[in-house]
């Protein structure tokens, strides 16, 4: 609260006693207290709304989940060819079905129609929903924006995992920002996993660590109220102890004018502390095991929930490349059942169960949520190449920085994996639009970013692939973005060992006649989330007018090396 | 009469509205900022320098008269000095950069599982374990409260706060900083909520102790 809004309500209460106390309403009798508190509080509690104090639903919210690793994102946002008719030069890791011809089982790119766009096979399946049934995977699409072909110009899992949001080292980040504008009481949470800090505020705002297997209650016990609250014993007590630390900071004020604002964070630590929470632990494992039976079925992939062309065809391994799982190993099993009913992302249940309970409830505004490889993912044999010996069966965690994953075991884990994270996503997002603020419809302004390092450049042998940081994706999902949207160019073919259409930068006029870079999609996230930009240089490729996102840059092409931009 | 309480009232309530926004345009038109002044973040942070857990377990331990080693010390120092939302090196006596950065000492792994140490800046949480310890330590009846009771009034009785009284508590806590009459007001008026000297006491002495400003270096 500022200072000139303290003196205000100080002012206002006093005139609001005196008046009381001059039409007789109130009297020089025990009851005088409490009417004058009761008005008081009345007073107060309208000032607080009208400062937006009053809780932590109305401003922006941001959700970054990066995806650790680096994925390989043609299987689901890094569209290869989203008009239908662009030139696409063929690499055999680029794949999004099977088509089986004779013995052989070969991979293809196929699309699906998704709006306007022609998006990867993988959007023709469909996806569970919490209530046990399904949904066409395309409704997630909905309100999403995918920002495509952007050079991060750094080959580096730990540098980008920051710089994806906090785009200067060391510097402020998009959840910082985004945390600074906050009325949340806990402004920011994180859960990276070990992963690095790459939050920085502004103001000075710390983000909460929510590790470990119980989150909500690590990020809350301080804020259970000890055995005999003080401050809370009454309304009265609690009235005059607000208008003396109003007073306090005040005074405080005078002499640092950023005092003031410590006041603020304390006067959320006691709205907090006056809330009850309930059962935080099972409040906790109800959601996020919302979240794991949508994996569950993910994984499973069977019935209604089996992507044809993937899931239905019976594909096992030989040592040849599309079955490489190793630097010498290859999967000679059953590629299908490579995933099963107990697969599980790590930290994809529990990061959508904070964020779905720390939003939906007013307490953070910022989100940043890691999440790592595929655990309880299944090899049912392998051949080393070299020695010839075979193994498995063998239960393994499987990490996505997949050198050594080849074409046909890549399509069925990964079109698996996208699956379960657009379960999970489809159901936060039907919470946030369920949820009703005195500022509209929550999931209007959220914006949800999923990000991963970077890319990956598939090789030409099928192997593959590697780090793709000259094309990166991200892909924002907001009740600003009214339909599926597609921005950003690409180039058809680097040639050498990733010759083929992959997803790497392309120009764009829009910006210059270059590359985009991280900038441009963080200056994007910034106009979502009304924050300034920690990258002003870059533009953003789409705008925010009315609350409505309207794009900027408004090619989605694949462009020849050689070609002038777009 | 009536009429006029009626409008002074509506008056004073559309005060209270919020304002109403209007339309607003962000994107390719903001950010740029201006390169030449003082970044805010660091403007905030060279004014903002906030004490760390060591800072705040002392102040509240001699506030209190309550001896480090003792159990109670002990208890209070698993309040505060053992909680990471405060802050610091796990070595007292490193240096900090007072909150230029958040996580200054990121690779430290101190004392009860203290994790990725940070900086000491600003949180709800340092707060709410701010008024917790306080609360605590004055509903205490054998000791802490009357340790700070005996340093307001040394004769060892609890009596009705006047204005040097609630100057002697505020000069416990902010050593440097002498209290104005307004404050010392808003501090009495504390116990006109309350139905005892003591219970006024606790009181003022849970906001003064639980204010955030003595916090800041």
């Amino acid at each position: 609260m500022s200072s000139n809004k303290i003196k205000n309500e100080l002012d206002r209460r006093e005139f609001m006693k005196r008046l009381l106390a001059g039409t007789g309403f109130i009297t020089k009798f025990p009851g005088e207290i409490f009417l004058s508190n009761m008005m008081l509080h009345y007073l107060q509690k309208a000032h607080a709304q009208a400062a937006g104090l009053d809780d932590g639903f109305g401003d922006q919210k941001f959700i970054n989940i990066g995806m650790d690793g680096g994925l390989p994102r043609w299987y689901w946002d890094g569209i290869i060819n989203p008009t239908g008719s662009e030139i696409v030069v063929p690499n055999p890791m680029i794949i999004s079905k099977f088509k089986v011809s004779g013995d052989n089982v070969l991979g293809e790119y196929g699309t699906t129609q998704v709006g306007k766009f022609h998006m990867p096979w993988v959007w023709s399946s469909n996806i569970p929903t919490a209530d046990g049934g399904v949904v066409p995977m395309s409704a997630l699409a909905e309100n999403m924006m995918i920002l495509r072909g952007i050079n991060s110009l750094v080959d580096s899992h730990e540098l980008n995992k920051n710089r994806h949001i906090a785009p200067v080292v060391g510097g402020i980040s998009l959840t910082g920002l985004v945390a600074d504008k906050s009325k949340a009481p806990v402004p920011a949470i994180h859960r990276v996993n070990g992963g690095g800090a790459m939050f920085g505020s502004e103001k000075g705002i710390a983000s909460v660590d929510l590790t470990g297997d119980n989150p909500l209650t690590s990020a809350l016990t301080p804020f259970l109220p000890g055995m005999n609250p003080i401050e809370l014993k009454n309304s009265s007590i609690e009235n005059a102890i607000d208008l003396a630390l109003n007073r306090i900071s005040e005074f405080s004020g005078s002499k640092n004018k950023y005092l003031p604002s410590t006041f603020e964070t304390r006067q959320n630590a006691k709205n907090l502390m006056k809330k009850q929470f309930g059962d935080l632990r099972g409040t906790y494992d109800t959601i996020k095991n919302k979240y794991i039976k949508l994996m569950n079925r993910s994984f499973q992939a069977t019935g209604n929930l089996s992507l044809s062309q993937v899931d239905d065809v019976p594909l096992i391994g030989s040592n040849s490349n599309p079955f490489e799982v190793g630097e010498v190993d290859y999967h000679i099993g059953d590629i299908q059942t490579v995933t099963n009913f107990n697969t599980r992302i790590t930290g994809l249940a529990e990061a959508f169960a904070i964020a779905e309970y720390m939003l939906l409830e007013g307490l953070s505004s910022s989100a940043n949520l890691i999440i790592v490889g595929f655990t309880d993912a299944f090899y049912e044999k392998t051949i080393n190449s070299v020695t010839g010996r075979v193994s498995g069966p063998r239960n393994m965690l499987i990490f996505p920085d997949a050198h050594s994953c080849g074409s046909h075991v890549g399509l069925v884990m990964f079109s698996r994996y996208y699956r379960a994270l657009s379960a999970c996503l489809y159901e936060f997002i039907q919470q946030l639009k369920k949820k009703q603020t005195p500022y509209g419809n929550m999931f209007n302004h959220t914006t949800i970013s999923i990000t991963s390092e970077f890319n990956r450049t598939p090789l030409n042998t099928a192997k593959g692939s590697d780090h793709g940081w000259q094309g990166c994706v991200y892909s924002l999902f907001s009740g600003m973005v009214d339909e599926l949207t597609v921005l950003g160019n690409v180039r058809t073919d680097d040639g050498g060992r990733y010759a083929g259409t992959w997803g790497a930068a392309g120009l764009v006029s829009e910006l210059g006649n270059r590359e985009a870079l991280l900038g441009n999609a963080i200056s994007t996230i910034s106009a979502m989330t009304e924050v300034k930009t920690p990258t002003p240089n870059d533009k953003a490729f789409a705008n925010k007018v009315n609350g409505k996102v309207v794009p900027f840059v408004k090619s989605a092409k694949n462009v020849s090396p050689d070609d002038e931009a777009a | 009469m009536k009429n006029y309480i009626n409008i002074s009232f509506l008056i004073l309530l559309m005060g209270c509205l919020p304002s109403k926004e209007g339309e607003l345009s962000f994107g390719n038109n903001v950010g740029g900022g201006n390169t030449n002044r003082i970044p805010q973040s660091m403007e905030y942070r060279q004014n903002m320098q906030f004490g760390d857990r060591y800072y705040v377990t002392n102040v509240i331990l001699d506030v209190f008269s309550i001896p480090e080693r003792s159990p109670l010390g002990n208890y209070v120092k698993s309040l505060l000095q053992y909680k990471i939302e405060f802050g610091g090196a796990c070595d007292p006596y490193s240096i900090s950069d007072l909150g230029y950065s958040d996580y200054e000492f990121q690779d430290e792994r101190c004392w009860g599982g203290i994790g990725i140490v940070q900086a000491s800046i600003s949180s709800p949480m340092r707060y709410s374990l701010t008024i917790k310890a306080c609360e605590y330590l004055v509903n205490r009846k054998d000791d802490a409260n009357i340790n700070i009771r005996n340093k307001i009034y040394p004769e060892g009785v609890w009596k009705e706060p006047t204005a040097p009284d609630v100057q002697k508590l505020w000069n416990l806590f902010y050593t440097l900083d002498p209290i104005d009459k307004p404050t010392v007001e808003a501090l009495l008026n504390i116990k006109t909520a309350t139905t005892s000297h003591k219970e006024a006491w606790d009181a003022i002495i849970v906001a003064v102790c639980s204010s955030p400003a003595w916090q800041v270096l």
